[in-house]
């Protein structure tokens, strides 16, 4: 064997097409310099097998081997695990300052304002005790106060409400996510497997998926050996088994205001309640915001309302009014609540009656029944255990202070019964409509002949340490109705401006690590363009070869 | 290996530092345009709870002001009453006085009572005078004028309550002076269990009939009280009627006190009258509570049979001797062998056995004594033994008894009896010096009422500008920021600008 001329010619043909395939490709860079999480490719160009002679081996030109996508492994798993960071982070930052506007009091019109007004109004009561017009002020500023734990009250709950509303639509997009990362490991598969492919453009969309997946649920991310991922939870719950995407569910709980949990069936059929065991994401911060922040500071804010009510109570009872009254309540009295759990396995259920208006716990109980006639009762706002009863059904047991209770249905040991005078307290308070359609029975004095003593005394109320740092506590606490609510505002505001901190840090961090990926995977059109000039260059020497080997051709067949 | 720097990356970490800049910009424009520092909570948490409790604490203060501001025509107008009173006093003082002199007849005299019968009136107008609502000498009652004159002497109907004005974070101070420390004494005896149920009311009573009471476990039971017991028959009634419920006296020793026992608690302690009677009003019972009813004010009226430890609200009367004048028998009546234990009849009976022809009693009102003598040409005065108060305290003339003490001058001049014009002049004297008492501690209340506005506002000022420290923008510091986020805002505009747009294509021929 010898030189072949054609052999010539298919160099310079395979670098021709080599040289158009690697213009195509940084044709492709250029289109995605702004494309999001696009990754840089690069092209492969291997010298094509040789052919052998006597005294060697000559190439045969150029072969594209591949195309690979510039992608870091290890810097594309940091990315996704704090995404997870990110998603928890922003939303929980994003719902504080919907709470905190809640609060805002920076320009006035605070609760603090209204609880000053409505003490004040009684001090003029007390220096004018038998004034009408003192008696509506009263009144008015009463109702004033019920309006703004109303409006406050409302807009907590409103905002768990659209809590879980987007936790429901949340979900759905997760689901969506999976199934469409389930999808991708197919296509990846089938093309980089079955066909031989590197599937860059899909595995690009993979990651991307993943990331958006990352930021609203905590996931690991393994890679198998075929390319394909299996995603789990923080929990350790498979979510996408290459190419089988399982969904998760969003049942009612009955024991959450029926409220969504977030369940997931795993491919056995069990499923698995999720919702306490999320570790991060987006979701997790609503489950949290949902059922822990705004929970326990509308909680607290239903203390103060029944707290408040409960003392003005207290005070007015002893009073007497102008018409010769005594002894009502000025606020509506508080009406308990009670809810079984709806995994009880036994039939028990109360009846509860606010038989003390004024005495009673304003805190949070429940019975845990502990026999078909017997069971412990546990003061869930201290978490701590408040003493041990026996009962027969249709016998009033007094719990807490001065609610009466009966029981019915068959108890079964393990069974628990919730129950508060305090539960939406700040939704629901109302002034009494007895003294609401006469203004005469508020009760501003403590004889009957017309004095302001008691008045004094409801004002009073305003200097009084009625709270301990979780609730009432009528006589020997250390703050008063102001004080509690100022720590329910700083507590709003401490949290909201931590989660601001943590947010912006995220974004920091978020922000150096997407500048070491742009500067492994993205696009530089000042590189792409060295590389065009450089490959153009390539072709048009490319093309040399050919036009030098027709040259060639012609000097044959002409001259010989 | 040198970093590689993609489109991307430029443009993303140019719109994130001009995102940061125009965000500090934005909230610095946000402070000086609106003055304040912490535009929300979370800008400064606990910056806010200052703030919070400085704008409690100023709204607090205004109150307080606004409480001094309403009341202090009440302290004034009070000082004008006994202003009045003082130079009427001062004025039948020199009357009585012109009537010792020789040229004065029977006929002179009966003048004169003519003109100190007008004082009386003018004197019992001031007593009631009021501003709004409010008497300015009825203790806290305000559904009765306080004072009237009836056949038998001054009648007193107020109370002897102090009417307290917040001036401060549980301060308050005492604004009024009862009528019974100006003008007319009242004895004011607590309840006890031996006090007749007809005495209560100031005398009215306790109409007849029956209630029902019923405890908190839900035992409710209906009760019978008689007008003619005592306060002990009825605690017994309802301490035996097998009710989870004790009876026993209240705490401030003026009505009946019922206190639950029960341990189930279904209801609330109720007490109702049954057949719409008054009954359980009338004992100061109304109403429900939870647990304990503090029972209202009986106020009884003066009874013979009441001990003197009894007396003043519980803190007993402690008497020495009084002298008496009636025409020309005068003597001195020694209490020495009184004790705390004895009866305010005791007093009256040693009174009466002192054989000065006068008859010693309970006043129409139940709230003192009066004295009367038994001859219709004189008129029994009562003077105090050195020192002492006890005619002062027993409410027979002097000091606060104002109006008994000018009803009586009025009385001698109408009789023409010297001896008790001349007592007259001591006892005058004594009343004339409790009403300066009286209009000094006006006095002081009206300085400490100003005291109080004076420092309050101060404090206003004080609070305000340390509210305006945490909560405003410093403006010079806020401008000067300001001055250097635009500069630096325009600096990265133009850096940026310069920055994104050049690539190799700008260089490539």
């Amino acid at each position: 064997m010898g030189t072949n001329i054609f052999g010539v010619l298919n160099s310079g043909k395979v670098g021709l097409l080599s040289q158009q395939f690697a213009i195509e490709v940084t044709g492709q860079n250029i289109a995605n310099v702004q494309t999001e999480g696009y990754s840089r490719q690069k092209i492969v160009l291997e010298a094509n097998n040789p052919r052998s002679f006597g005294f060697g081996q000559i190439g045969t030109g150029v072969r594209v081997s591949g195309i690979e996508r510039a992608h870091d492994e290890f810097l594309a798993g940091q990315i996704t695990d704090e995404n997870i960071n990110k998603g928890l982070f922003d939303l929980k930052k994003d719902v504080f300052e919907q709470m905190e506007i809640l609060f805002d009091s920076t320009f006035g019109g605070s609760l603090n304002d209204n609880f000053n007004e409505f003490f004040g109004s009684l001090q003029d009561l007390a220096n004018n005790p038998s004034g009408l017009a003192e008696r509506a002020d009263v009144l008015g500023k009463a109702e004033t106060i019920l309006e703004k734990f109303k409006r406050i009250g409302d807009g907590l709950f409103n905002e768990r409400v659209n809590l879980d509303q987007t936790i429901i639509s949340e979900v759905s997009e997760i689901n969506s996510l999976l199934t469409d990362i389930a999808q991708l490991n197919k296509n990846i598969h089938q093309n980089e497997t079955v066909e031989g492919f590197n599937a860059n453009d899909l595995r690009d969309r993979r990651d991307r998926l993943i990331n958006q997946l990352a930021e609203k649920v905590d996931i690991n991310v393994t890679t198998e050996a075929d390319g394909q991922v299996d995603i789990t939870l923080g929990s350790g719950e498979a979510l996408v088994l290459k190419q089988r995407a399982l969904s998760l569910n969003t049942p009612l709980n009955g024991n959450n205001n029926g409220f969504r949990d977030i369940s997931i069936t795993n491919v056995g059929g069990t499923t698995t309640n999720i919702t306490s065991t999320l570790l991060g994401g987006k979701l997790k911060g609503m489950v949290d915001m949902r059922d822990t922040e705004i929970k326990s500071t509308l909680d607290a804010l239903d203390r103060l309302s029944a707290g408040f009510i409960q003392e003005v109570n207290r005070v007015h009872k002893d009073g007497v009014g102008n018409d010769g009254s005594s002894g009502l309540d000025f606020f509506a009295a508080l009406t308990p609540t009670s809810l079984a759990n709806v995994n009880n396995t036994g039939s028990a259920s109360v009846s509860i009656t606010n038989a003390s208006s004024t005495t009673t716990s304003v805190d949070k109980f429940q019975i845990q029944f502990t026999g078909s006639n017997s069971f412990t009762l546990n003061n869930l706002t201290t978490g701590l255990a408040s003493g041990t009863f026996t009962f027969s059904n249709g016998t009033p047991v007094t719990l807490a202070g001065g609610l009466s209770v009966t029981f019915s249905g068959s108890a079964v040991s393990g069974d628990t019964i919730d129950f508060s005078v305090s539960e939406n307290a700040s939704r629901t308070g109302a002034v009494s409509s007895t003294i609401k359609n006469n203004l005469q029975k508020i009760a501003a004095g403590k004889t009957l002949s017309g004095d302001g003593q008691n008045a004094l005394e409801l004002s009073n109320l305003q200097n009084r340490l009625t709270f301990n740092g979780t609730s009432l506590q009528s006589g020997s606490g250390s703050f008063t109705f102001s004080d509690f609510y100022n720590s329910i505002v700083t507590a709003v505001a401490v949290d909201s401006s931590s989660a601001r901190l943590s947010a912006d840090q995220q974004a920091g961090i978020q922000l150096q690590l997407n500048a070491r990926r742009e500067g492994a995977s993205g696009v530089s059109i000042d590189e792409e363009m060295v590389n065009l000039i450089k490959f153009q260059q390539a072709f048009n020497a490319a093309a040399r070869i050919i036009t030098t080997v027709e040259e060639m051709l012609n000097t044959l067949q002409n001259n010989i | 290996m040198v970093m590689r720097v993609t489109n991307q990356l430029t443009q993303q970490s140019a719109l994130n530092n001009i995102f940061r800049i125009s965000e500090d910009l934005f909230n610095t424009q946000n402070a000086v345009s609106s003055g304040k520092r912490i535009q929300k909570s979370s800008d400064d948490p606990s910056g806010t709870r200052q703030i919070l409790s400085f704008r409690t604490s100023i709204s607090q203060n205004n109150q307080y002001l606004r409480n001094i501001n309403n009341n202090k025509g009440f302290v004034s107008n009070a000082d004008t009453a006994l202003e009045k009173v003082s130079l009427s006093l001062i004025r039948t003082k020199e009357l009585v006085v012109s009537q010792l002199g020789g040229t004065s007849t029977a006929t002179t005299r009966s003048f004169t009572a003519e003109e100190v019968n007008g004082i009386v009136s003018q004197a019992v107008l001031s007593a009631n005078s009021k501003i709004g609502n409010r008497f300015l000498f009825g203790g806290d009652r305000v559904d009765v004028s306080p004072f009237s004159i009836s056949a038998s002497g001054a009648v007193y109907q107020g109370n002897t309550q102090a009417i307290s004005l917040t001036i401060g974070d549980s301060a308050s101070l005492q604004m009024n002076l009862p009528g019974s420390d100006v003008f007319s004494v009242d004895l004011n005896p607590t309840v006890t269990s031996s006090t007749l149920l007809s005495d209560l009311n100031r005398g009215q009573g306790v109409s007849a009939g029956s209630f029902v009471l019923a405890d908190r476990e839900g035992n409710s039971s209906t009760l019978s009280v008689a007008a003619n017991g005592t306060i002990g028959d009825v605690i017994n009634t309802i301490n035996t009627s097998g009710l989870n419920i004790t009876a026993s006296i209240n705490d401030a020793n003026n009505g009946i006190k019922l206190t639950d026992t029960s341990s189930l608690i279904n209801q609330a302690l109720t007490i109702s009258e049954s057949n719409n009677g008054t009954t359980a009003q009338n004992l100061g019972l109304i109403g429900e509570r939870n647990g304990v009813m503090q029972g209202f004010d009986l106020n009884p009226q003066l009874n013979r049979s009441m001990t003197l430890s009894q007396l003043n609200g519980g803190q007993g009367l402690d008497l020495t001797a009084i002298d008496i004048v009636n025409g020309s028998a005068s003597g001195t009546v020694s209490f020495s062998s009184l004790s705390s234990a004895s009866s305010i009849g005791d007093a009256i009976d040693l009174i009466n056995s002192a054989g000065l022809n006068v008859t010693a009693g309970i006043g129409s009102d139940g709230k003192g004594l009066k004295i009367v003598s038994n001859s219709s040409s004189t008129v029994a005065i009562v003077k105090e033994v050195g020192g002492g108060n006890s005619a002062e305290l027993l409410g027979l003339g002097g000091g606060r008894n104002v109006l008994t003490t000018l009803l009586q001058t009025q009385q001698a001049l109408e009789r023409n009896d010297t001896f008790a014009l001349i007592a007259l002049t001591d006892t005058l004297d004594t009343a004339i010096n409790s009403l300066s008492g009286s209009r000094a501690t006006l006095g002081t209340i009206t300085r400490r009422l100003e005291d109080n506005e004076f420092s309050l506002e101060k404090e206003l000022v004080d609070k305000t500008e340390r509210l305006s420290d945490i909560e405003d923008v410093d403006f010079a510091k806020a401008a000067s920021n300001l001055a250097a986020l635009e500069l630096a805002f325009q600096s990265t505009l133009n850096a940026t600008s310069r920055i994104i747009q050049p690539t190799i294509l700008n260089f490539l021929g």
